[in-house]
């Protein structure tokens, strides 16, 4: 490649890459622990639970009980998305046609007893990490999250052009015995290698998940701005139908859903809708897929006419529908939803590698202007940068750990307050951890104090959770896999954080 | 090693330039291209759903380009070029409605 293009793809690499570094960082580490975030929101309620089929959920039961609770569903959608682990349906009912006092609310109605329980009555610290991790709890979050991903892509494509020529000689070069800036460059190099398909996956679909305006900008010109009809066409399931305003009398569910599941074996459904509730134009929609085991990408729906109950729609989940599931391959790339823990615990790894991918990258920008014909104000501010970034992200991980530790403790009676605090104990947390390893200036330090606390914290988190709720970890391996698997989490993080605090105090350099 | 500041270019008005060209040209360039084959393909439904990934693998792509060449201004015009040229061919071809 000709020089000048190899040194201005060079400085962009590194001028983008330094500017979203530390956002970056935090989308990374905390999307690590947001994969698991329905387990970990039942690790913190610390109840054994035996689910129940989803095909067995009685939909007249939750129409009754929502009327019980006070939700007049005259005129309105109701969705009901199924649950994932536990025995919450989460239903989230749109503003009424026909009373405009009616607006849209959230609850959720329990499988089991069929309670009706406000939602987010219990704000998980999973919920918690979920949304930091798209940023959605600051103001235009999802928006900075987005372009953060679309400037992650544009580092990934000038990382490769300027990396190109020794993409396969590089490969193999460690040299962990030299200096600092060749263990970060070698580190570097080869890890973003073995990452690039797991990074360039989460750019691509991360933009579409966070400025999936941009896509609809075009199409919307294309159908005239008529959203009904974009929807209908471009998303199916998302399709709206007309209100006649001719209401009917009480209706029948379940029927459906029996003729629905004795279609095609191994469909589950993974939202059902009742559309214009009450009314002579009421639709009963369930949306569900095979499972990942049949077909990867087995996206299929029915749309019953409620009245006369005739199908008025359907998709074949065994036809291999492009439209349908191509969204639905950007939903299940990006949470890992299609390989059991084993491929969560793969995206795991590769987040956590990112993770380090970035701070060696800030790493190699501060060490390699370790040099005698750089002023010295100049260096002496670099280097404050790159302490500045490394007591920020790194005290992520002790902070992330504590405020886990205090999910589980906080007792049931707090519900109420449980937001409050974990944002409280989080932010603040993190703002006076980072003060006092940006005051100390010593990176060494700073990254073995946050690996020795994390760790530690990381080993006794399993512990705490045997005595404050009696699920052990040898208990829960065969009557609660996703308690298990958050306890085995902190179990393997914190034997390899501690293995490698004793590596770095051990070491000599 | 850093890059070698001899090649870079340090002018604020080309930075400006190329930066927007970058950002709001690759948008531009990149819908654009996804509705001018919406229109003239026949199934206009298969690209819209598709763009869910290229529109923004494109943008990305395009990201790089304003900063292959010298000068930003000229990546305006010849993207502006393009811009008038799909703009012609949207005009010819009218939605299908």
């Amino acid at each position: 490649m000709d020089k000048r293009r190899y040194n201005v793809f060079y400085n962009l690499h590194t001028v983008s890459g330094i500017t979203i570094s530390v956002v970056l960082f935090v989308m990374f580490f905390a999307g690590a622990f947001a994969l698991f975030k329905d387990e970990v929101a039942i690790w913190e309620k610390g109840e054994v639970i035996e689910q129940q089929a989803v095909e067995a959920i009685n939909y007249d039961r939750i129409v009754a009980s929502l009327s019980s609770a006070g939700h007049d569903l005259e005129g309105r959608d109701v969705r009901m998305i199924m649950p994932h682990l536990d025995n919450e349906v989460w239903v989230i009912l749109s503003a009424s046609k026909v009373n405009p006092k009616h607006k849209k609310t959230y609850v959720n109605v329990n499988t089991v007893n069929y309670q009706v329980t406000a939602y987010g009555a219990f704000y998980s610290f999973g919920e918690f990490i979920y949304q930091l991790h798209f940023l959605s709890i600051f103001p235009y979050g999802v928006y900075i999250a987005g372009f953060i991903a679309l400037f992650f892509m544009f580092a990934i494509f000038t990382g490769l052009i300027i990396h190109w020529d020794k993409i396969i000689s590089n490969f193999y070069v460690f040299r962990s015995k030299e200096k600092f800036k060749t263990i970060w460059k070698d580190a570097h190099t080869a890890l973003a290698m073995i990452g690039l398909p797991f990074q360039l996956i989460f750019a691509i679909t991360s933009c579409f998940l966070c400025l999936s305006l941009f896509v609809l900008i075009p199409a919307n010109y294309f159908y005239n701005n008529d959203q009904q009809k974009l929807m209908s066409e471009l998303r199916p399931r998302a399709k709206t139908y007309n209100f006649e305003n001719s209401p009917v009398g009480k209706q029948e569910f379940n029927p459906f859903m029996s003729d629905a599941l004795e279609k095609w074996d191994s469909f589950t459904p993974l939202q059902v809708w009742i559309r214009n509730f009450g009314d002579s134009s009421m639709k009963f929609q369930i949306d569900g897929a095979l499972s990942s085991d049949e077909k990867l990408f087995g996206y299929g729906s029915v749309v019953y006419d409620v009245v006369s109950g005739k199908v008025n729609a359907i998709t074949n989940p065994f036809d291999n529908n492009y439209l349908e599931n191509i969204e639905f391959s950007v939903t299940k790339l990006h949470y890992a939803d299609f390989g059991g823990y084993w491929i969560k615990a793969l995206y795991f790894l590769m987040a956590i590698i990112t993770c380090f991918v970035i701070l060696s990258g800030v790493m190699i920008w501060v060490t390699s202007r370790d040099k005698k014909n750089i002023p010295a104000e100049q260096k002496r501010f670099y280097h404050r940068v790159a302490k500045v970034y490394l007591a920020i992200c790194l005290s992520l991980y002790p902070i992330t750990t504590f405020t886990f530790l205090v999910a589980k403790v906080l007792p049931r009676p707090l519900d109420p307050q449980r937001q409050a605090i974990i944002y409280t104990v989080f932010f603040a947390g993190w703002l006076l951890l980072s003060m006092w390893f940006i005051y100390k200036r010593n990176n060494k330090l700073t990254n073995l104090h946050c690996l020795s606390i994390a760790g530690f914290l990381a080993i006794i988190i399993p512990f705490i959770n045997g005595f404050t709720s009696g699920n052990w970890f040898w208990k829960t391996i065969n009557s609660s896999a996703p308690i298990f698997v958050i306890d085995a989490l902190w179990l393997i993080l914190g034997g390899f954080t501690l293995l490698a605090v004793y590596k770095l105090s051990t070491k000599k350099v | 090693m850093p890059a070698n500041p001899k090649y870079l270019n340090n002018s604020k008005s080309q930075r400006f330039a190329k930066i927007s060209a970058a950002v709001i040209g690759g948008y531009l360039l990149s819908s654009g291209l996804h509705l001018v084959l919406a229109l003239i393909l026949p199934n206009p439904k298969i690209v819209l759903i598709t763009s869910v990934y290229t529109l923004y693998i494109l943008w990305g792509l395009l990201l790089l380009v304003p900063f292959l060449y010298k000068n930003g201004w000229k990546v305006w015009l010849v993207y502006l070029g393009i811009l008038c040229l799909m703009a012609l061919m949207i005009y010819l071809n009218p939605r299908p409605l």
